[in-house]
């Protein structure tokens, strides 16, 4: 393709001022030159100018208040929902730990209440102290569904009633 | 003041001095009189011990804050302040207090008509009766802000700023 | 810049910094939403549904990006599905009779440079933006953003996903086309 078809491709973009430094300063010198070429550059101009000056459309008046309700409303929704997610975090963790560090308590006062009724009682096994272990965990969690179930058909019937 | 400095205030007062004054009735004791003598843990430095005991049972001192902050927060949000703290006394290994939070009632917001505050998610003040929240035109059921058209009767809603202004007759 | 400082605070969730955003960004996102879909009431619909967006993944925007590219981009994937569910065929097609039903003859095709070119520029623009809406949006939404929005090429190119050489061929092209189209419907008018 020779320089001139090449520019001529340019030349609408010039018009929108989309070329880099180097591509308008070659569109610069070859239009000093080509008449052609000017002329065309000189039709595209209008085009140019009058989408520059396109009027803007205006929205409803509403329209800003309206989003700004919204959007303030999903704002602090989402905080509240960041915040209760960092609280079950902990919430959850503490317990965990609570289960972990209860198994050593365990351990240390079964094997010293064990001591208090006969020295036969005072050394726990192995065995004996992972099911023991395992036994009241498992209780406790027990306990907690029992509560959970309850709870929640409480809760169940009371929005029935709503 | 951040979020966490906020929250820690509902804490009443007496659960923080009863965390303190337990974890001082249990500590001292165990570091003065029990740790020397345990067979393992009596062979350890004294400031190992030290650390061992006072900084485990800040556990403990954290358990009664929770505690506390479920008794305050169960209150300010018009629940059964007194089952869920037992609940969460009661349940080990915190169950109770993982209940507690998944089930929790979100904030009320006092009454801009007469100040009155109940359990959120009413739609109308059962003193005065003025709108607390928008309903659907339609349907009547409370609505969200963030909603273009209700979740229940499909209706499309007006827009926000506009919403809230319909107030039924308020009871003299 | 003072944008970013707006957002490094929404970000932080200040309220009165997404009321500022909001009207700073308001005709410029309007419009752009407004050249895609070109129904008022769905650009309207689908601004608030951006800032809703917007909202959701602030947490997750780079506050060193460019706020610009990143919220037109949110704009315009939502008019894009938006226009996928409700009516397809405008994504790819030019409307078929968009234009008014004026013949050639009503329009005035004198050279004069009388206070008659009052007149002639109010019809320059309107047969402008109609001959632009009857483009297809690949195009429309390319020139808004050059000449409306003034964005470079490159963040054009960003807000289309599109590298910057397809982005480039694309502006030519939609002048070109928009060129041919004034040409062929006033012809020895004032667009030759």
């Amino acid at each position: 393709m020779s320089e001139h078809d090449k520019i001529r491709e340019l030349l609408a973009l010039a018009a929108a001022d989309a070329l880099t430094s180097a591509e308008e300063k070659q569109v610069a010198e070859h239009v000093r030159s080509c008449v052609a070429c000017s002329n065309e550059l000189g039709a595209w101009r209008p085009i140019a100018s009058e989408l520059r000056r396109l009027p803007t459309p205006q929205p409803s008046s509403w329209l800003l208040q309206a989003t700004l309700a919204r959007a303030e409303a999903k704002l602090t929704e989402q905080a509240e929902h960041d915040w209760n997610r960092r609280v079950m975090i902990f919430v959850l963790s503490f317990a965990w730990l609570l289960t972990i560090a209860s198994w050593p308590v365990f351990h240390v006062v079964s094997g010293r209440f064990g001591s208090l009724l006969g020295p036969q009682f005072g050394q726990t096994q192995f065995g004996q102290t992972w099911i023991s272990f395992a036994a009241f965990t498992a209780l406790g969690w027990l306990a907690g569904g029992v509560a959970a179930v309850m709870l929640a058909i409480r809760l169940r019937g009371e929005r029935r009633l709503a | 003041m951040s979020r966490f400095t906020k929250e820690l205030r509902v804490i009443p007062n007496a659960a923080w001095i009863v965390a303190w004054f337990a974890y001082l009735c249990v500590t001292v004791p165990v570091f003065f009189f029990v740790a020397p003598t345990d067979p393992e843990v009596g062979k350890w430095p004294r400031w190992g011990q030290a650390l061992l005991i006072y900084g485990t049972f800040l556990f403990q001192v954290a358990w009664v804050a929770l505690i506390g902050y479920i008794y305050g927060d169960a209150k300010r949000r018009q629940m059964r302040y007194v089952m869920w703290t037992l609940l969460a006394i009661f349940i080990p290994n915190a169950i109770g207090m993982i209940l507690y939070f998944i089930l929790r009632d979100p904030l009320p917001k006092p009454c801009p008509g007469c100040g009155h505050v109940e359990k959120a998610r009413f739609p109308f003040c059962p003193r005065c009766g003025t709108l607390l929240q928008s309903t659907c035109p339609k349907c009547d059921k409370p609505v969200e802000p963030t909603w273009a058209n209700c979740a229940y009767c499909g209706q499309q809603l007006p827009e926000p700023a506009t919403r809230a202004t319909q107030n039924p007759s308020v009871a003299t | 810049m003072a944008v970013d400082a707006d957002v490094v605070r929404l970000r932080r969730g200040d309220l009165n910094a997404l009321s500022e955003l909001i009207t700073r960004y308001q005709n410029r996102l309007y419009r752009y939403l407004l050249r895609i879909v070109r129904q008022p009431a769905e650009a309207e619909d689908l601004f608030q549904q951006t800032w809703l967006r917007v909202v959701e993944k602030i947490r997750s925007f780079d506050a060193s990006r460019n706020f610009d590219a990143w919220l037109f981009t949110l704009a315009r994937n939502l008019a894009i599905d938006h226009l996928r569910r409700i009516r397809p065929q405008s994504l790819d097609e030019p409307l078929a009779n968009s234009w008014h039903s004026e013949t050639v003859a009503d329009r005035i095709s004198s050279k004069d440079h009388t206070p008659l070119d009052h007149a002639l520029a109010a019809e320059r623009r309107t047969e402008i933006s109609e001959a632009m809406a009857a483009l297809p949006m690949t195009y429309r939404e390319v020139l808004t953003l050059r000449f409306e929005d003034e964005m470079k090429i490159e963040e054009i190119a960003q807000v289309t996903a599109v590298p910057v050489s397809t982005a480039k061929s694309r502006l030519r092209r939609s002048l070109e086309q928009l060129r041919y189209a004034l040409e062929a419907r006033y012809p020895g008018g004032t667009w030759q």
